[in-house]
């Protein structure tokens, strides 16, 4: 999980109100390194929190970005690049975050949040996904029988 | 790897995860057809929800490919088996999504409001009995309660929620969902639509719906007046 993903996650317990940003419980760290893309960065910016950002660098280890921060500062290479390791570069691999209203841990796993709520945390929640396997959805449902072939030739 | 679309032999698969069929290739050939399109409108957030197999995010993320750098993609999905095979199918192919294991968009919705350019989503249309839906692993990916329209009908709101003023949402749905009404309601919260795809199989007929704002059908009036002082540009 990097960065702009917590940026973007908040609590969604039934009655939190102040559910961003969540706190990261940080047990494993990695570093991934991409391509740099200005363009990107300049977009995002204004999109992101900017102290949540950096805040949530430091959990990870990372202590580089400014407290500050304002749009000039796009212009200049040597923030881009903080900027762009902080947000895309830094992953989440092993940990929690935390609701910092309810102290409610949302496990991390392999980079992956599990945002999933128990039955008494939510409001009104059911399934979207895909399941299944390898017949139409029409046909898992008439049939539940398992047929490659056509799956295959689909393709 | 330069393929335009996912390949087949590279998706991986667990027994509780659909896997790649006719709907899914329907919305990938949906995107293709619509690809000098996506291009033109350069998106910097698009998002799949209910990502299962991870074919179809993965084809977005080849379809737009380096000719749209500054793409950011995210998917989700409510079956944790789900999310595990997506990224498999993705590091296959060498693109990446963030993946969050979430009920729809369940805990982005505040902080991604109206961020989304493009939202892609094969939803579980099938008509099941309403205690079918929202069932663990495999049944979650067609369990479509009445009408096929249960999870579609919640989904609906929360693509308005997320969509950006230039958003698009493309939606696989069945002749028994009732597309039609489906674009009437769309068309209430102020969105145009058009049929990118029309596929039928034995088992199914498909549409693969596109939405977006239709900023002049809102208001016209109000856009009228706005024309005349030159700020169509949303």
């Amino acid at each position: 999980m990097r960065l702009i993903t917590h940026n973007m996650l908040s609590s969604n317990i039934k009655g939190v109100t102040n559910g961003f940003p969540l706190r990261i419980e940080a047990e494993k760290v990695v570093e991934k390194p991409v391509e740099i893309d200005p363009k990107f960065l300049k977009n995002m910016f204004v999109k992101i929190d900017w102290k949540a950002l950096v805040d949530a660098s430091r959990i990870m280890g990372y202590a580089d970005l400014p407290d500050e921060a304002n749009p000039s500062m796009l212009e200049l290479d040597e923030f881009l690049q903080k900027f762009h390791h902080a947000l895309l570069e830094l992953h989440l691999e092993e940990g929690a975050l935390v609701c910092p209203q309810t102290d409610r841990r949302f496990p991390v796993i392999k980079g992956i949040p599990n945002m999933l709520l128990h039955e008494d945390e939510l409001f009104l929640q059911r399934g979207v996904s895909h399941g299944g396997g390898g017949t139409p959805k029409t046909q898992s449902r008439t049939f539940k029988y398992l047929d490659l072939n056509t799956s295959l030739s689909c393709a | 790897m330069s393929s335009t679309t996912a390949q087949i032999r590279l998706v991986s698969s667990h027994p509780e995860v659909y896997e790649p069929c006719d709907d899914s290739f329907a919305l990938v050939d949906a995107l293709l057809a619509d690809r000098a399109h996506l291009l033109e409108q350069h998106p910097t957030l698009c998002m799949e929800v209910g990502c299962g197999s991870g074919y179809v995010i993965t084809s977005l993320a080849l379809i737009l490919g380096k000719e749209a750098p500054g793409v950011h993609y995210i998917a989700t999905d409510i079956n944790p088996h789900a999310i595990r095979v997506t990224r498999e199918t993705l590091e296959a192919h060498g693109v990446h999504a963030e993946l969050i294991n979430t009920n729809i968009a369940s805990g982005l919705d505040s902080r991604l409001k109206g961020l989304i350019d493009v939202m892609v989503v094969n939803p579980p249309y099938v008509p099941t009995r309403e205690d079918e839906v929202g069932a663990e692993g495999i049944a979650s990916s067609w369990a479509g309660g009445e009408n096929g329209r249960s999870v579609i009908d919640r989904i609906l709101p929360i693509a308005d929620n997320l969509l950006s003023e230039k958003g698009w949402l493309y939606l696989v749905t069945l002749t028994a969902n009732n597309p039609s009404e489906i674009c009437l309601e769309m068309r209430k919260k102020g969105y145009g639509a058009r049929i990118v795809v029309q596929r039928s199989t034995e088992e199914e007929s498909l549409h693969i719906i596109k939405f977006w704002r239709d900023f002049d059908s809102v208001d016209a009036k109000e856009m009228l007046t706005a024309s005349k002082s030159a700020s169509w540009s949303l």
